[in-house]
């Protein structure tokens, strides 16, 4: 979350919104926190992940060696492990998406994968012509 | 995966809930030029 609200800030990244599955009041009270500026839709129902053809993963996708090197690497970095708020079996992953077309897509292979947001914005500023 | 591809108009429409968001329908809140949709698996 800090990653992408750091690029957020700069004049040459996409607009953000985030997805999440915990409820609004939920959604609301995290971000009022942690980024006020920020946008994101509560979807505890998963309709959108479902949408966009995230489902949860298997255990070897949540708790494989991936997975785990990935949490080892989030706490070296400072980054706990929170208490999961909505379906913490949902696989994540990033879009970049127009009202009419998606135009980049990230879906995740296992729980704690990277999202590749330059190639997004690269994606993005070649549309815009920049 | 493959991309572009074109976004399900049932999706689009779908009604949406939550923070700071500009409409009551999913693609009100996604910019012509190109929004970047990240799923989280959880909030924290």
């Amino acid at each position: 979350m800090d990653v992408l609200r750091t690029l957020a800030k700069g004049g040459d990244f996409p607009p953000v919104l985030c997805v999440h599955p915990a409820s609004a009041a939920e959604g609301e009270s995290f971000f009022r926190h942690r980024w006020p500026k920020g946008r994101a839709i509560a979807d505890p129902e998963a309709k959108l992940y479902a949408g966009f053809g995230l489902g949860r993963g298997s255990l070897g996708q949540l708790l494989g060696p991936r997975s785990a090197l990935a949490g080892v690497r989030g706490l070296l970095s400072g980054h706990g492990v929170g208490r999961p708020r909505g379906d913490a079996l949902l696989l994540s992953g990033s879009f970049l998406v127009t009202p009419r077309e998606i135009l980049w897509a990230e879906p995740h292979d296992y729980a704690g994968q990277r999202s590749d947001w330059p190639a997004a914005a690269q994606v993005w500023r070649t549309r815009a012509g920049t | 995966m493959a991309a572009p591809y074109p976004l399900d108009p049932a999706l689009a429409g779908l009604p949406v809930a939550g923070f700071g968001l500009n409409g009551p329908r999913f693609a009100d809140n996604l910019d012509g030029q190109g929004t970047l949709l990240v799923f989280l698996r959880h909030l924290g």
